[in-house]
């Protein structure tokens, strides 16, 4: 059982539905500054949405599965992109000038789990390229 | 080292014991260690691994609870909303839910926060480097100088929100607690590394202590080595396992379990007690034992040394035998040798008191006796009784019937007087001491002895006449009475007297003679001794011919020493060359002075019997008168040629050769023998004035000296008389052709100077002159 997708981009303001289509019920939670809410236990083919209005990351969790996690990192930008599997994503249509490139991801070795570095966008195509590290996610290490 | 054998013995074995009694001791000693010390080792081998699995319930304990509690909805909550009141509240709600110590929440950016109020917690970036790496840890972890057993657990929501962690001290308390659970009484103690120095906050270990144990630590930590081993500490030897404990923070954690050796020892005190309390018990029934035996053995022993002291001292008491073993034998024989050596003292005492000849009491035996004799009111005598003539006796009749003739008289002797101390003194003398009122009365007791032992004796049928004489001493004081009862028989025999008392006065003082000797060459030097000259009157030449030279001698305290008493004492003692040589040299000096007065004299000089026949003494004086300006005559006895008669005869044929006449002095009163008389070249011969003495009384001394005249005519010898002292004397010496005299008549022996005015008194010298004239012209 887990969330899918692990990580989800959602504009500020956007509502994010919970389909369950397990064959259990889960309590679906989130602690997170940004947009805590809690959703009651809810069984098969039910959903719940929840509109996240605060940009920020959203830590997801069930109350019932602790292996259960999912991050929904809520932006304001139109430019934002999850990367694929090999850790590239191509954004396109970001206007030339002075940005801030961001990136995170649920366990970046930096603060807040997130880097920032102002960028000057060309007109025509860049390439920026990151190194980061990970933590190792705290699951795994869940044994019982 | 030590006097007495007893003492010896005792030590030697008790020692011996002591030494074999401390082996076994050290033996089961150092067993019962090694035995202690392996179960020891195995017991904390055992607890050791006892620990480790109390340890790990612990942990899963301490774990479980810090894994449900952080999974706690309204905890996560609390713990998401960030707000430090209520994060607290929540710590707190789950250090009362856990029980537990410690319960600190690590958030991920850094920092602590504990359920107190207080400050926060210096947790280090070790833990947190750690919890990054894995957030359920287990470990010990220090906490304000206080170790704690702890776990973490992340919590989680579902993104990471920090770390709790969770601990339980590892204070006294918890470890007595632990060591409660182990099967022996031993001591935990969990100590952290600090500086270098391994410690346990609260355990209170002394310097040396912690000295030693981080050495025994940090070797063990090094060896890596998980077997028990031996440590010092105070309070004594114990033996110590070190487990290392896993550390949240990576720093370095131990459990230092020990148990004392003492403590193992412990189980075999009684054994040891028991071992020491048979020791001494032995020790003490070992030394009176043996002191009991070397007792029995020195006891006899020194019984046998105290009996071979008294023996030495010469007292013969014998040794008490009570045993039977080789000591009672030896003192067996130890009295057999003493009374052995009782009967041969009493044997040797027997035969040095007894005549071995005639079994009779010895000298000694009479001397012994006299010395208990007890008086009363009358006196002690000491008769020394001589058997007269008895050298012919014995030649007569043997030496074993002589020896029995004594014998048989000494039996008289006891017959007749028995109990009287009586003893065998010399071959021929036996002594008898005798009670008597006076000398009188032992006079007359005497005489009454001797008729009945001259009484014939019957030996083998052969009857021997025995004669006797007697020689009496009074015993007075502690004078050698017998010496002086053997003298008086000699004054007895020498005055042909049958009973003779001592007299003193006669025998004189022969020691005090005896010194005479040493000072006779002093006598000589001084002119002490001098020549006296006595005149010889030539009978036909009416007139003063020749003179002899006699030796005188004034001792300066004793006065004039009588002739016989030195000269006798010269000659026993070899001091007579010497004084005849003094004699020859002064006579010759004196004849010159003579001759120079116009008296030119014959010289006669006296040669001692001993002296005849030395031969360096002949040619001595033959030297001395060499230089005489008129004639040298030697005066000789007959008796002095019969020692030696081949040297004297040599000797005197020698002065007859060099011209010096020779006399023969006091013929007639010692053997006389004609023999001699044909072999002497003499010149002269003089008579002695025993016949010339009573000359004119008796006719038979008359007609000796007239015979003895002719004889020495015959011979042709010329004769002189001696000891003239009548002139009725000369005259008849005159008439019977006799040629000189010599006597007090004429002159005594005067010295050279009175000779002189002798020999120019005219008046005297006619007188002589006359009396030989009218003498002879009666003969005529």
């Amino acid at each position: 059982m887990q969330f899918d997708p692990f990580v989800l981009i959602a504009p500020a303001g956007a509502s994010v539905a919970f389909p369950n289509y397990d064959s259990l019920r889960h309590q679906v939670y989130s602690f997170s500054a940004a947009g805590p809410f809690e959703l009651r236990l809810y069984g098969r083919d039910e959903s719940r949405s929840v509109s996240f209005r605060n940009v920020g990351v959203i830590a997801i969790g069930c109350n019932i599965h602790d292996q259960m996690a999912a991050f929904i990192y809520v932006t304001d930008t139109p430019f934002a992109m999850k990367t694929g599997a090999n850790g590239i994503a191509d954004i396109a249509g970001v206007p030339p000038g002075r940005a801030t490139l961001r990136v995170w991801h649920p366990y970046l070795r930096a603060p807040d789990s997130q880097i920032e570095r102002p960028i000057v966008v060309p007109a025509g195509a860049m390439t920026q390229a990151l190194e980061v590290g990970l933590r190792p996610p705290p699951h795994r290490r869940y044994s019982y | 080292m030590f006097k007495r054998l007893r003492t010896k013995l005792t030590v030697l074995y008790a020692g011996l014991f002591c030494i074999v009694l401390v082996l076994i001791s050290a033996a089961a000693y150092a067993v019962a260690a090694r035995q202690a010390q392996s179960q020891v080792r195995d017991q904390l081998v055992a607890t050791g691994a006892v620990f480790d699995r109390l340890w790990q319930v612990r942990f899963a304990g301490l774990q479980e609870g810090a894994e449900l509690s952080v999974r706690d909805y309204g905890f996560r909550q609390a713990v998401a909303t960030g707000d430090a009141a209520t994060v607290r509240s929540a710590l707190q709600n789950l250090h009362r839910r856990l029980g537990a110590d410690l319960v600190v929440l690590v958030p991920p950016e850094g920092g602590a926060i504990n359920s107190e109020e207080e400050s926060p917690l210096p947790l280090s970036a070790a833990l947190k480097t750690a919890l990054e790496n894995d957030d359920a840890l287990t470990g010990v972890l220090e906490v304000d100088g206080v170790l704690h057993q702890a776990v973490t657990a992340p919590v989680l929501a579902p993104n990471l929100l920090g770390w709790v962690v969770v601990g339980q001290r590892l204070d006294q308390e918890e470890m007595r607690s632990l060591e409660q659970l182990s099967p022996i009484p031993l001591h935990a103690v969990a100590l952290s590394r600090l500086d270098g120095v391994w410690s346990a906050p609260g355990e209170r270990l002394s310097v040396r202590d912690r000295g030693a144990v981080s050495t025994f630590i940090n070797r063990a930590m090094s060896d890596r080595s998980a077997r028990p081993e031996s440590i010092n500490v105070r309070g004594g030897r114990a033996v110590a396992l070190v487990r290392p404990l896993r550390t949240l923070d990576g720093s370095r954690a131990v459990l230092f379990l020990s148990y004392p050796l003492a403590l193992a020892l412990a189980n075999y005190r009684s054994l040891f007690e028991a071992l020491i309390a048979v020791g001494v018990l032995g020790l003490a029934l070992v030394a009176i034992g043996t002191w009991l035996l070397a007792r029995g053995i020195t006891r006899p022993i020194s019984e046998l040394e105290t009996a071979a002291r008294d023996l030495e001292a010469g007292e013969y008491a014998p040794v008490r035998v009570e045993t039977s073993d080789e000591i009672a034998r030896l003192a067996l024989s130890f009295n057999a040798m003493i009374d052995a050596i009782k009967l041969r003292e009493r044997r040797i005492t027997d035969l040095a008191l007894t005549d071995s000849e005639t079994l009779l009491p010895n000298r000694l035996a009479l001397e012994r006796r006299l010395k208990t004799q007890d008086a009363r009111d009358r006196r002690v005598f000491v008769a020394a009784i001589g058997i007269d003539r008895f050298e012919q006796v014995r030649s007569a009749i043997g030496y074993a019937h002589a020896n029995a003739l004594i014998a048989r008289i000494g039996e008289r002797l006891v017959h007749l007087s028995s109990r009287a101390p009586m003893g065998r003194l010399a071959t021929d003398v036996l002594g008898v001491a005798f009670l008597a009122g006076d000398e009188g009365d032992a006079r007359r007791r005497i005489a009454a002895l001797q008729a009945k032992l001259e009484q014939p004796l019957s030996l083998d049928g052969q009857v021997v006449d025995i004669d006797v004489s007697v020689g009496v001493a009074a015993v007075e004081g502690e004078e050698a009475h017998v010496d002086r009862a053997s003298i008086a028989l000699d004054q007895a025999r020498k005055a042909r007297v049958k009973l003779a008392f001592f007299d003193s006065d006669s025998y004189g003082d022969p020691a005090r003679n005896l010194s005479l000797m040493g000072e006779m060459r002093r006598a000589l030097s001084r002119g002490e001794i001098r020549l006296a000259h006595q005149p010889k009157l030539d009978l036909r030449a009416r007139r003063i011919t020749g003179v002899e030279a006699l030796v005188r001698w004034t001792h300066p305290s004793r006065g004039p020493l009588p002739p016989d008493l030195f000269i006798s004492m010269a000659e026993e003692t070899g001091n007579i060359r010497a004084l005849t040589e003094f004699v020859l040299h002064q006579a010759v000096e004196d004849q010159s002075k003579l001759a120079a007065a116009g008296w030119p004299l014959a010289m006669s000089v006296n040669i001692s019997g001993r002296l005849i026949g030395d031969r360096h003494f002949a040619k001595h004086a033959i030297e001395a008168v060499r230089g005489a300006r008129h004639g040298f005559c030697f005066e000789i006895t007959e008796t002095a040629v019969i020692d030696n008669p081949k040297l004297a005869l040599e000797n005197i044929e020698l002065f007859a050769a060099h011209s010096v006449q020779i006399s023969i002095d006091d013929y007639g009163s010692g053997l006389s023998s004609l023999a001699y008389l044909k072999q002497l070249p003499a010149h002269e011969l003089k008579i002695d004035k025993l016949f010339i003495q009573h000359l004119t009384d008796s006719k038979r001394d008359a007609l000796l000296v007239r015979s003895t005249v002719d004889l020495a005519h015959g011979l042709g010898l010329k004769v002189t008389a001696e000891g003239v002292e009548q002139p009725a004397c000369i005259a008849l010496l005159a008439a019977m052709g006799c040629d000189m005299a010599q006597g007090y008549l004429i002159s005594r022996p005067v010295p050279v100077h009175e000779l002189l005015s002798i020999l120019e008194d005219t008046h005297r010298m006619d007188f002589l002159g006359h009396t030989a004239l009218r003498a002879g012209g009666e003969a005529a």
